[in-house]
């Protein structure tokens, strides 16, 4: 069974909730800049897998 | 006794000559434990015992007229997130199960430094897991800056970094996936090598972002970096991120020089968003010049894609890690300390797409950066714009803001080998660094860059104010 958050454990303290919002907000933002590179729309990942030996 | 080899390479010839013994350098570096570990916080564990024990038998083999071994004696601190066989492995965390250590033994690269004689002396302080922060309410040593202990010693290698200035060891291992090598480095004023991803195997180190970890050392110049890349490079099975790269002879091209060689240099002092020491651009361009009168051209170049590849850094470090730790950060959030926990809740907001555009902006980035590269035979960079900060001003609740004028995650996710090397003094006293960069597989370009410029000079060979402080007491 996949395991959800219901409740994340970062919301029991304002102080680590606002931290981890502040966080995710900076995450969300920098994936957006990442979005809206034009340049990668037709190109493959990099990083990621090598298959195995 | 004899005064001691500050170097890898000075310690090799002194045991060569008889001058010193390796039970004398185990010894020195167990008395330099000793006398500041409890200041700096190097140390997680210490291997005393082993360590004179293979002291010992490196002795009684010089004696029998036997051939030594490129490391034979040598000590060298691993950071703790690497197992070794010796000891438990604990990521300077409550929450790495202690079974993967005694299960993996002797990482590759652990293995590879013993089989060449290495000494390890012990496990030392990192980030926990590579990515918090210093954390006072775990039961850790906080690593301090062996320069001015009221500063960080950076991370996440930080007892690696702050070992080798302190001279507790003459080497040390530590991983880079932002810059875990170079800050540290850089912060304690020597030298640390992030080679090109997949030129030393990672398997046997507990992962933090597997597109991103790279393994290597930290030492206090370029040639001990050599001396210690060519003992553990090359592919592994048990790694499928390593590729069958030829190992070039790393201390042999130190010979080579800068003479003809074309150096682009891009000081990155725009994107110093938190500011620069005063005294950074006078030492950068010092440094340039210092590499021109070896004999390089010096250019200027124009590193692209700094905005993204910054964003691909942290996008791709934080979600791989969060996919390593999300089981244990949702039902054990309190055992991790309160900066890591936070750093790995921001992986909770990165969707699969954003994760992939990440992948597919990297391979842009990658071009773009690799067609500069090839455009000269290496680049020079600043590693950071700022000294080290105060561990009392690092806020738990806003760890990126200690990385801040670092400009070290823009090297990671183009795999390309990079290293750090002190340039001398901020205006408070503490380490400045630059950074030398060159295409993929370029590492003995990189080093020799990095010798051609510590001939010329003596920052990497600088002792901290704790040190000599030490070497002024009677006997």
């Amino acid at each position: 069974m996949t395991e959800s958050i219901t409740t994340p454990p970062w919301d029991a303290d304002p102080f680590e909730r606002d931290a981890v919002a502040g966080m995710q907000q900076m995450m969300r933002g920098m994936a957006e800049l990442l979005h809206a590179v034009p340049e990668a729309r037709y190109v493959d990942p990099s990083g990621g897998y090598i298959p195995l030996r | 006794m004899n005064e001691q080899p500050r170097t890898i390479a000075g310690a090799q010839q002194d045991l060569r000559t008889g001058r010193v013994t390796a039970t004398q350098l185990i010894e020195e570096s167990i008395a330099r434990a000793d006398a500041v570990d409890e200041a700096v916080g190097v140390y997680i564990r210490r291997f005393d015992e082993q360590a004179l024990a293979a002291a010992a038998e490196v002795d009684a083999r010089i004696a029998r007229g036997g051939e030594l071994r490129p490391l034979d004696g040598i000590p060298i601190g691993m950071k703790d997130i690497v197992s070794d066989g010796d000891g438990p492995t604990t990521a300077q965390s409550l929450v790495l199960d202690p079974a993967w250590g005694e299960a993996t033994g002797d990482a590759v690269v652990v293995q590879r430094l013993k089989d060449a004689g290495a000494i390890i002396t012990g496990k030392v302080t990192t980030m926990e897991f590579a990515v918090g922060m210093p954390d006072a309410s775990k039961p850790f040593p906080v690593p301090r800056n062996a320069w001015d202990t009221d500063l960080w010693a950076g991370g996440s290698s930080s007892g690696s970094g702050s070992g080798v200035a302190a001279g507790v060891f003459l080497g040390a291992i530590g991983t880079d996936t932002a810059g875990s090598i170079r800050i540290p480095a850089a912060f304690n004023g020597v030298t640390g090598l992030k080679a090109t991803f997949g030129r030393v195997p990672k398997s046997g180190v507990v992962p933090l972002a597997y597109t991103l970890d790279h393994v290597g050392p930290l030492t206090r110049s370029a040639r001990d970096a050599a001396i210690m890349l060519q003992a553990i490079a090359g592919s592994h099975a048990s790694d499928p991120y390593t590729l069958d790269a030829p190992v070039d002879d790393y201390e042999a091209a130190l010979e080579r020089g800068v003479a003809g060689m074309r150096i682009g240099v891009d000081s990155f002092q725009q994107h110093a968003s938190a500011g620069y020491d005063p005294a950074q651009p006078a030492l950068f361009d010092a440094a340039i010049r210092t590499l021109e009168r070896a004999g390089a051209t010096i250019v200027d170049v124009v590193m692209p894609r700094y905005a993204e590849l910054t964003a691909i850094d942290i996008i791709v470090m934080i979600s791989e890690a969060y996919a390593y730790h999300r089981g244990d950060i949702l039902s054990r959030w309190e055992d991790y300390g309160q900066a890591t926990r936070i750093l790995l809740a921001g992986g909770e907001a990165v969707t699969g797409a954003d994760y992939v555009q990440a992948q597919r902006v990297r391979r842009v980035a990658q071009r773009e950066a690799d067609a500069v590269l090839q455009s000269v035979d290496a680049v020079v960079s600043s590693t950071g714009h700022l000294a080290a900060p105060r561990i009392d001003g690092i806020s738990l609740g806003d760890p990126m803001a200690a990385l801040a004028s670092l400009h070290t995650p823009y090297w990671n996710p183009l795999g390309v080998p990079t290293m750090a090397v002190p340039i001398g003094l901020s205006a408070g006293g503490a380490p400045l660094s630059m950074s030398i960069s060159a295409p993929a597989w370029g590492e003995a370009t990189v080093l020799a860059v990095g010798d051609a410029y510590q001939r010329a000079t003596d920052f990497h060979l600088a002792e901290p104010p704790l040190v000599r402080s030490l070497e002024r007491q009677p006997a």
